[in-house]
C-alpha cells in the first residue's frame, strides 16, 4: 500500500425512508483498513439505520455502496456476511441452548459434512478452537453451552464468529459492525472488550455505535456525527473530544411557532397538583419536585438517567422506585395498588411503548378510547352502551383530528401519530387532572407531533398539570415551563424556561453528561 | 459518483405473482366478511349434501336431535371461549364435565340429593375447579396450558376414584326431564338451556366491562393494566365462568343417560377448541368473540349427525370430522396474527 490509503468501504448519498418518512438522507461514509470508525448522534439521528444499511438488513432507497473496490448491493444480511461485513447485534444473535462451536458454524454445517451428510463435529470444534485461540479467547470452551457464558463472553463469541465467517468466505480483512456493544456490560468488561477491539484491528475494521460519548473518544480513529438523519460533521484524531461531539450533535434552530411557545402560561402561585418528595430506589436517588396546575414540567437526561423511573413511580407503573412519597392533591399515593389509586385521583399516563403499553392493536379506535372510562359509556351498570361509546369516540376523533376510517377501525391500521392520539384521547375521556407523558412524540410524524403539542397546550390552559419526560431536546425546551435535568438517578439541574428566555440545548446537555 | 441506484422493489413481476397478490388483497380487504360467512356457507353446503343423501336429515325429529346432541358442546365451547379470548387455554374442560357428571350421579344414587340441589352442586363443583385453575395460573404463575393440563389429569383421577372405576347408574325422573324432556313444543330442554346460556354469554362477551377487559387483556396485557383494568380478577373470573359452564354441561350430559361413565366428557375438550377456532376466535386471544363460537359448534354437530344419518362408518366419521375442522380453520384463521400463534 503506497501513498493515500483507499477506503475498503464507501457509502455515497445513502438514504432510507420508512413509509415515506425520511430517516436518513445523503449519508457519506468511508471505512479504511484497520480503522475504528464511530457514528455518533442523538436518539433517532439515524445511526442504527445506517448500520443496518451497511449490513444489508435495510436496503437503501437511494445512494451507492462499494466494498473492496466493487459495487456492493446486499439484499440480505447473509449477502453482506458473504461479502465480508458482520454485525454484532445489541440483542445477541446466538442460540443459548447450542454449544459455542455450533453457534459459530450455524448454517455453515454443510461445509463439514461428508458424502452421506454426517457432519464432522471434531473438525468444527478444531477450527473453532484455533480461532478462539488466535483471538486470545482460550478460556472459552467451544463445546460448552453458549448460554453458560456471561453476556460479555457471548459478545466475544460473536466477534470470533465474525472472523470465522470472514475466513470461510475468503475475506482477509472483514468489517465488523458493533451496535451498542457496551449497553449491557460492566466497566471491567468494557475495558476488556476495548482492548480486544484494539488488538483485532490489525485484522479487521470496526464501525461502532454507543450511547456513551466517552467511548467514542477512547476508541475511535474517526467519528461521523449524525443529526436528524444527516451527516453533520466528521472528526478525526486531535479534533475528537466529548465537547466537540456534543456541539455537533445538538444545537438546531428551535422554531417557537412549532411548540406554540406564545401559549405558554405564566404561573405565579398556581396551586400544587403533584409533589414528589425523596423518591429513591433502583437507579433513582432522592428526587423531589413539585408540579403545579397548568404547568408543563419537562424532565430530560440521557438514556438510563432514571427519568422514566420517576414517571413510572408517579403513575404507579410497576416496577418503580419504592421509597419516598408522592402526593396528589395533598394526599400521598399508596405503594400497593398505586396505579389504580393514581387513576382515581385523576392521573393519566401516555407510556413510552405505544404498541404494547398504549393501545390494544386488535381493538377498535372506539374501544381503545373508552378503555379507561368504561363506566362513563355505560347505561346499564357493567354494560357498555355502543351508542355512547361511539359518541365519545367521535368527539375525540374530531377534537384530536385522529385520521381513521371511523370509530370502528382497528387501531392496528393507524399510523404512529394517530395511535398516539388515541392513547391521549383515552385519558382525555376521563377528564384527567394530571397528565404524565413518556416520550409522547417518539416515532410520530411531524404534523401529528405539532397537533400533540397543541393538545398539551390546551390541557395546560384547562389547568391540567403536565409532566413531560422526553429524550427530544427541542421538545423539552420548547414545551416546558420548567426543566429538570437528571443524571445517574439524581436531579442535576433545574431551570425556568419562560417563553421569552428559553435555555439552549448546550446549557442543558452540559448537565446531562 | 454513484454507480448503483436502488429503487424499492419495482422489478417486473410475473402474472402468477400478480394474481396471488390480488387474491391476497381481496382476502385482506374482505376478511371480516369471509371469516363470518365462510363457516356459514360451509354449514349450508354440508346440510345440502346430507339432505340429498338422506332427506331424513332435514326432518324435525332429526333437527331436534341435532340440537340435543350439540347442546353440551355449545355450553362447554361458550365457556372456553372466555378463556381463549384473553389468550389463555383451559385444557381441563373435558375433565370437569366428567367429574361433575360422575359426582352428580353419585350424589343422586348414594345421597338422594334433589334436582335443585344437584343443579347447585354441579355449577358449584365446576366453578370450584375453575377457581383452582385460576389459582394455579395467577398465584403460582404457571402458564395456563401447563396448569390446566395438570388439573385435567388430576380431575380425571378424582372422577375415577369417586366412581370406583365402574359406571354409576341412578334414577331421577326430574333430571331425566331436564336432560331429555321438552317444555316448549318438542324443542328439547337441553337445547333451550344451551341457547339461553349462549345468548347471555354472547351479550356479556360483547357488551359487558368484563368482556371488554378480556379482549383488552388478550390483545395487550400491559395496555389493559395501564388503563386501570384489574387483570388478575378478570382472568380469575374467566376461568371460573369456564368451570361453571362445564359444570352445567356435565349435569346435562349425565341427565341424558342416567349413567355416570368415566371419561364421558373428555372428548369435549378438543371439539370445543376446534369449535372456538372455527368460529374465528384467535388462540392467541384478543380477537373473535363468544357469539362466533355457535357456527363452530354447528359445523361439528351437523357433521357428526349428518355422517351418522348418511350411514358412514364410525371410523371414517372421525377422519372426515378432522378434515373438515382443518378445512374450516383454513378459511377463518386470521393469518395476520400467526406470528403470535405459531
Amino acid at each position: 500500500m503506497s501513498g493515500v490509503p483507499t477506503p475498503i468501504y464507501t457509502m455515497r448519498n445513502g438514504s432510507k425512508r420508512f413509509n415515506g418518512i425520511c430517516v436518513v438522507e445523503g449519508i457519506d461514509l468511508d471505512v479504511f483498513p484497520n480503522e475504528i470508525v464511530g457514528i455518533a448522534g442523538e436518539n433517532g439521528a439515524g445511526k442504527s439505520t445506517t448500520l443496518k444499511m451497511i449490513a444489508g438488513i435495510h436496503t437503501p432507497n437511494a445512494g451507492s455502496m462499494r466494498l473492496f473496490g466493487k459495487s456492493f448491493t446486499p439484499t440480505s444480511y447473509t449477502e453482506a456476511v458473504e461479502a465480508g461485513i458482520s454485525m454484532v447485534f445489541q440483542e445477541q444473535a446466538l442460540i443459548p441452548s447450542l454449544a459455542v462451536y455450533e453457534n459459530i458454524f450455524l448454517s455453515l454445517e454443510a461445509n463439514f459434512a461428508n458424502r452421506i451428510g454426517i457432519v464432522d463435529r471434531r473438525a468444527m470444534i478444531a477450527v473453532s478452537e484455533r480461532h478462539l485461540k488466535d483471538l486470545g479467547l482460550d478460556y472459552i470452551d467451544p463445546c460448552r453451552r453458549t448460554g453458560d457464558y456471561a453476556f460479555h463472553d457471548r459478545q466475544m463469541i460473536e466477534i470470533a464468529k465474525a472472523f470465522v465467517l470472514a475466513e470461510h468466505c475468503h475475506i482477509d480483512h472483514p468489517i465488523i459492525l458493533l451496535d451498542e456493544p457496551t449497553a449491557a456490560i460492566g466497566e471491567r468488561q468494557i475495558k476488556i472488550l476495548f482492548e480486544s477491539i484494539r488488538r483485532y484491528r490489525r485484522r479487521a475494521s470496526f464501525v461502532l455505535i454507543t450511547h456513551r460519548l466517552v467511548e467514542y473518544v477512547e476508541l475511535c480513529d474517526r467519528i461521523y456525527v449524525f443529526k436528524d438523519g444527516r451527516n453533520v460533521g466528521e472528526f478525526a484524531g486531535e479534533q475528537i473530544s466529548e465537547q466537540s461531539l456534543h456541539r455537533a450533535m445538538v444545537g438546531r434552530a428551535r422554531d417557537d411557532e412549532y411548540f406554540m411557545e406564545k401559549r405558554q402560561l405564566k404561573l405565579e402561585g398556581a396551586p400544587i397538583a403533584v409533589s414528589v418528595k425523596g423518591l429513591s430506589g433502583h437507579n433513582v436517588q432522592n428526587v423531589s419536585f413539585e408540579l403545579r396546575k397548568g404547568e408543563i414540567l419537562g424532565i430530560g437526561g440521557l438514556v438510563g438517567c432514571g427519568k422514566e423511573a420517576v414517571a413510572k413511580a408517579v403513575v404507579g407503573f410497576e416496577p418503580f422506585p419504592p421509597n419516598g412519597t408522592i402526593e396528589v392533591g395533598g394526599e400521598a399515593l399508596p405503594l400497593r395498588g398505586r396505579g389504580k389509586a393514581a387513576m382515581l385521583r385523576g392521573m393519566g399516563f401516555v407510556p413510552k411503548e405505544r404498541k404494547t403499553e398504549g393501545i390494544v392493536p386488535y381493538m377498535s379506535v372506539q374501544a381503545n378510547m373508552s378503555l379507561a372510562s368504561l363506566p362513563l359509556v355505560s347505561r346499564l351498570s357493567g354494560f357498555i352502551s355502543r351508542s355512547r361509546e361511539r359518541l365519545l369516540a367521535e368527539k375525540y376523533i374530531n377534537r384530536l383530528r385522529v385520521r381513521c376510517k371511523g370509530p370502528a377501525q382497528l387501531c392496528q391500521f393507524l399510523s404512529g401519530g394517530n395511535q398516539q392520539k388515541v392513547v391521549i384521547a383515552k385519558w382525555l375521556a376521563r377528564k384527567v387532572q394530571v397528565m404524565v407523558l413518556d416520550n409522547p412524540t417518539r416515532g410520530v410524524d411531524v404534523g401529528a407531533k405539532q397537533e400533540i403539542y397543541g393538545v398539551l397546550r390546551d390541557l395546560a390552559e384547562e389547568g391540567v398539570a403536565v409532566l413531560l419526560v422526553t429524550d427530544d431536546l427541542p421538545e423539552l425546551i420548547g414545551m416546558s415551563n420548567r426543566i429538570l435535568v437528571m443524571r445517574e438517578g439524581e436531579i442535576q439541574f433545574l431551570c425556568n424556561a419562560p417563553a421569552d428566555n428559553k435555555p439552549t440545548e448546550q446549557e442543558l446537555v452540559q448537565h446531562m453528561v | 459518483m454513484s454507480n448503483t441506484w436502488y429503487e424499492p422493489q419495482t422489478t417486473g413481476s410475473t402474472a402468477g405473482v400478480e394474481a396471488k397478490v390480488q387474491i391476497a388483497q381481496f382476502y385482506n380487504r374482505h376478511r371480516p366478511i369471509i371469516n363470518a360467512i365462510g363457516p356459514l356457507l360451509l354449514l349450508m353446503a354440508m346440510a345440502a349434501v346430507f339432505a340429498s343423501i338422506n332427506p331424513r336429515f332435514l326432518s324435525w325429529i332429526n333437527l331436534f336431535n341435532l340440537m340435543r346432541q350439540s347442546s353440551i358442546l355449545l355450553i362447554v365451547s361458550t365457556g372456553i371461549t372466555f378463556v381463549i379470548l384473553m389468550g389463555a387455554l383451559d385444557l381441563s374442560v373435558g375433565a370437569i364435565v366428567t367429574l361433575v357428571a360422575i359426582s352428580s350421579a353419585v350424589l343422586i344414587r348414594d345421597f338422594d340429593v334433589g334436582a335443585a340441589g344437584i343443579a347447585v352442586a354441579a355449577a358449584g363443583i365446576g366453578a370450584l375447579c375453575g377457581l383452582v385453575n385460576a389459582a394455579l395460573v395467577l398465584r403460582l404463575r404457571l402458564p395456563s396450558f401447563v396448569a390446566t393440563l395438570g388439573t385435567m389429569t388430576i380431575l380425571g383421577g378424582v372422577s375415577t376414584w369417586i366412581s370406583g372405576g365402574a359406571n354409576v347408574f341412578f334414577q331421577s325422573p326430574n333430571l331425566t326431564w331436564i336432560g331429555s324432556g321438552s317444555v316448549i313444543g318438542r324443542i328439547p330442554n337441553s337445547g333451550v338451556f344451551a341457547l339461553l346460556i349462549f345468548v347471555v354469554a354472547s351479550f356479556v362477551g360483547a357488551r359487558s366491562h368484563f368482556g371488554r377487559a378480556l379482549f383488552a387483556i388478550g390483545g395487550g396485557g400491559l395496555t389493559a393494566r395501564l388503563s386501570g383494568i384489574d387483570v388478575l380478577r378478570t382472568k380469575a373470573a374467566a376461568f371460573v365462568v369456564s368451570g361453571m359452564l362445564c359444570g352445567v354441561a356435565g349435569l346435562l350430559l349425565v341427565a341424558r343417560t342416567s349413567t355416570g361413565t368415566s371419561r364421558m366428557g373428555d372428548d369435549l375438550l378438543l371439539q370445543a377448541i376446534a369449535a372456538v377456532v372455527m368460529g374465528g376466535t384467535a388462540l392467541s386471544g384478543g380477537s373473535g368473540g363468544v357469539h362466533r363460537t355457535l357456527t363452530g359448534v354447528l359445523v361439528i354437530a351437523v357433521l357428526q349427525n349428518g355422517l351418522n344419518i348418511a350411514g358412514v362408518h364410525t371410523y371414517l366419521q372421525i377422519m372426515v370430522t378432522g378434515l373438515i375442522v382443518v378445512l374450516s380453520v383454513t378459511i377463518t384463521l386470521d393469518r395476520s396474527r400467526l406470528a403470535s400463534i405459531k
